[in-house]
Formats: structure tokens, sequence, C-alpha cells
């Protein structure tokens, strides 16, 4: 089996459940008849945006309590990515800089706290529909699966990794990163990102296990529905901050927006930029799922 | 022929007789020089079996072949007939201006 033909088969996975039941077996065997070029590989990631995008009759092959599951998943997982974005705003505005700025220009204080209302509305939300959803999964873990064990364990792993890789990198690093040579920077900043990449990956696959393999009360299950619409207006709020922050430093405060963005970003603004990006791509996707969970609940 | 519809391109070949997916992918390169991807063919595979265009027969192994339907074989008919005109039509110009010049 070519090289091709292997990532091929690792792409199919990102096509919803229902279309793999339904294509994806033959998929995989013209993968293995005709393995892809890079252009065919291509194909298969917009093919599965498609599919997403516009369910088909395919659908059907998924029962309505897995789709509030996976919906509910996807919504979760859009939290997660969008955390990124949160805590690489949370970095960038912690210098004393920023909050000096903040208390003269009102905008940008209304701005960190809306991120802030977000944060701490999305935490609500999840304490309140996922905990139900965790408090069953942990009673499950001595009956389910090593699979739900290692879900359930995978999150502290990530964790523990983050948190070593964040000790070992303050240790090394000098007291300022400002004046370090490029090749400083990426060493040092390159193993704490793929650190914090793992981490956050563990806390977004780590439900999709759980959620696919523990039985769940169907009222926990749309309880965590609903809490999933709060959980998008909380995602709604944090990206207007974003947004809000974003546009005002720029034509309020251009000195500082202009200033490093950390070891590898050449300035703060483009740091809040890439963030306002990925939180309005989250809270779009999660627009989709949520509301799909909450129907799907319904069903 | 619209070179850049999957869906025809499909259509078009399943018109000579149920095929599985490798079996479309190799006719229709070899009826119109375009190699289709495998997302762009069960993109297309999906919308036209949606549309009751085509229809899966039973499979051969991890293979399902698929076949045109009437209503299939009308949509292509008809698209086909259209493209035809506007191809003489073009045609036709090209050769009265080649002709003018």
């Amino acid at each position: 089996m070519s090289a091709r033909t292997r990532v091929g088969g690792e792409l199919l996975r990102f096509y919803p459940l229902g279309w793999r039941r339904r294509y994806g077996e033959e998929m995989r065997a013209l993968l293995e008849d005709d393995a892809p070029s890079v252009r065919g590989l291509a194909t298969l990631v917009t093919g599965a945006l498609r599919a997403h995008a516009r369910p088909g009759p395919w659908r059907a092959s998924v029962a309505a309590g897995e789709r509030v599951r996976l919906s509910l998943w996807a919504t979760f997982a859009c939290w997660i990515v969008l955390s990124i974005a949160g805590a690489s705003f949370q970095k960038e505005t912690e210098e004393g800089a920023f909050a000096a700025v903040a208390s003269s220009h009102g905008v940008l204080g209304v701005a960190r706290a809306l991120v802030i209302a977000g944060a701490v509305l999305g935490s609500a939300a999840i304490a309140v529909g996922g905990l139900p959803l965790l408090w069953r999964a942990l009673r499950s873990a001595r009956t389910g699966g090593t699979a739900v064990r290692l879900a359930l364990v995978l999150p502290v792993v990530g964790l523990l990794l983050f948190a070593a890789v964040t000790r070992v990198v303050l240790a090394l690093a000098p007291g300022t990163l400002e004046g370090a040579s490029l090749g400083l920077r990426f060493v040092l900043a390159v193993p704490w990102w793929a650190a914090g990449a793992c981490f956050a990956l563990s806390c977004a696959l780590a439900p999709r296990i759980v959620l696919l393999r523990v039985e769940m009360p169907q009222s926990s299950l749309r309880r965590a529905s609903r809490a999933g619409l709060v959980l998008l207006v909380a995602m709604a709020l944090v990206t207007a901050g974003l947004a809000t922050c974003c546009a005002a430093l720029v034509r309020l405060v251009p000195s500082l927006a202009a200033q490093s963005g950390g070891p590898l970003w050449p300035s703060t603004a483009l740091v809040l930029a890439a963030g306002v990006a990925l939180a309005a791509a989250c809270t779009a996707l999660a627009a989709v799922s949520a509301t799909r969970a909450l129907a799907a609940s319904h069903a | 022929m619209d070179r850049s519809d999957p869906s025809l391109l499909v259509l078009a070949s399943l018109a000579g007789g149920e095929k599985h997916g490798y079996a479309i992918v190799a006719d229709v390169e070899e009826m119109a020089g375009v190699r289709l991807g495998p997302g762009t063919l069960y993109g297309a595979l999906a919308r036209l079996e949606e549309q009751g265009l085509i229809e899966a027969v039973a499979p051969e192994g991890r293979r399902r072949p698929y076949r045109i339907t009437g209503a299939g074989t009308e949509v292509l008919a008809r698209r086909l007939t259209t493209l035809s005109r506007v191809a003489d039509t073009g045609l036709a110009r090209l050769r009265a201006a080649g002709a003018g010049a």
C-alpha cells in the first residue's frame, strides 16, 4: 500500500460518520485500486468539508442519539480550538502596557471584558452540560472498555506533558526572549507550542471517544444540547471581544499593535488578527453543530 | 462536453453500463482526459444518487457498482443535446469568422 493511499485512508476519517458508513469502504477500495495524486488527496479534504456542510440521505444511517453525541462533541471541539485563540489573547494582553492602555481607551477595556465574559459563560455552560456526562463516563470507566479508560486519562497526560515542557522552556529561556536570536526563539517556542497543541488535541478527542462509547441518559444529552447553545453565545462574545480589541488596538494605539507578538510573531496585531480568524471560524462551525445537536436531541 | 462538471462526466460514463469507482475514473479519463479525484468522484456519486439519477447495485466485495436510472438517462440526453447545440453553433461561428478574416 502506497503512502498516499494510507494518507487518503486517514483523510476519510474527516468525512461525517454517516458518509463513511455509506461510502467509506468503497472509497477505501478506490484508494487501493488507484493511489491518489496530491490533487486527489486535496479533493478528499474539500469533499469532507462539503459533506459536513451539506448532509445528504446518507445521514439516515446515523441514529438521532449518535447525531446528538457527535454534534455535541463538535461544539466542544470548537470551544477547545477557540480557547487557543483566547489563550494567545490573554498572553498578548497580560503585560502592564496593555492594562495601562486599556484603562485610557474604554473600547479596549470593553473588548477585554467581552472576552472574559465569554470565557466565564463558556466555562459555566461546560460545567452545566458537560459535568453530568463526565460523571457518567467516570462511573462507567470500570465496566467500559480500555478505549474509554484511555480517553479519560488522555487529557490529564496532555496537561502533564504541557506543564513539563513549559517548565523546561522556562528553565532554559533567558529572562526575556526579546533580544534572543531567531534560532533560540524557534528552539524554545516550537516544542512549547507542540505540547500545547497535544494538550488541546487530547482535550478535543477524548470526549468523542467517551461520547460514542458510553451510554448517556437522554435527559443529560438534552441538557448538554441546551448548554451547547449557551456555549455558542460565549464563543460569539469571545470572537466579538477579540475582533474589537484587534481593530481598536490598530486604530488607537498603533505603537502597541506593532510590538513583537511573541517569540516568532512579528506583531501583536498579527497574533490578534490570527486569533480573530480562528475564533470566527470556530464560532461559525459551532453554530452549525450546536443547532444540529439541539434539533437531533428533540428528534 | 463540460469538462469541469463531474456529475455530467459520471452520468456519461454510466450511460455505457454499470461501473464501480475505479472503472468510472478510468473511463472518464479515457473519454474526457479528466482524472477525477476520489473526493470529487464520490461527491458527484452522492449528489446523483440523492437526485435519483443513478442507483447503487449489489456490491462486488468492497466495490459497489452504480448504474444510471431512467431519470438520469433523460437528464443526460437533455444536457448533452444542449451542449451539442452550443458546440455546433460555436464551431459554425468560428468557421464563419475564419472565412471572413
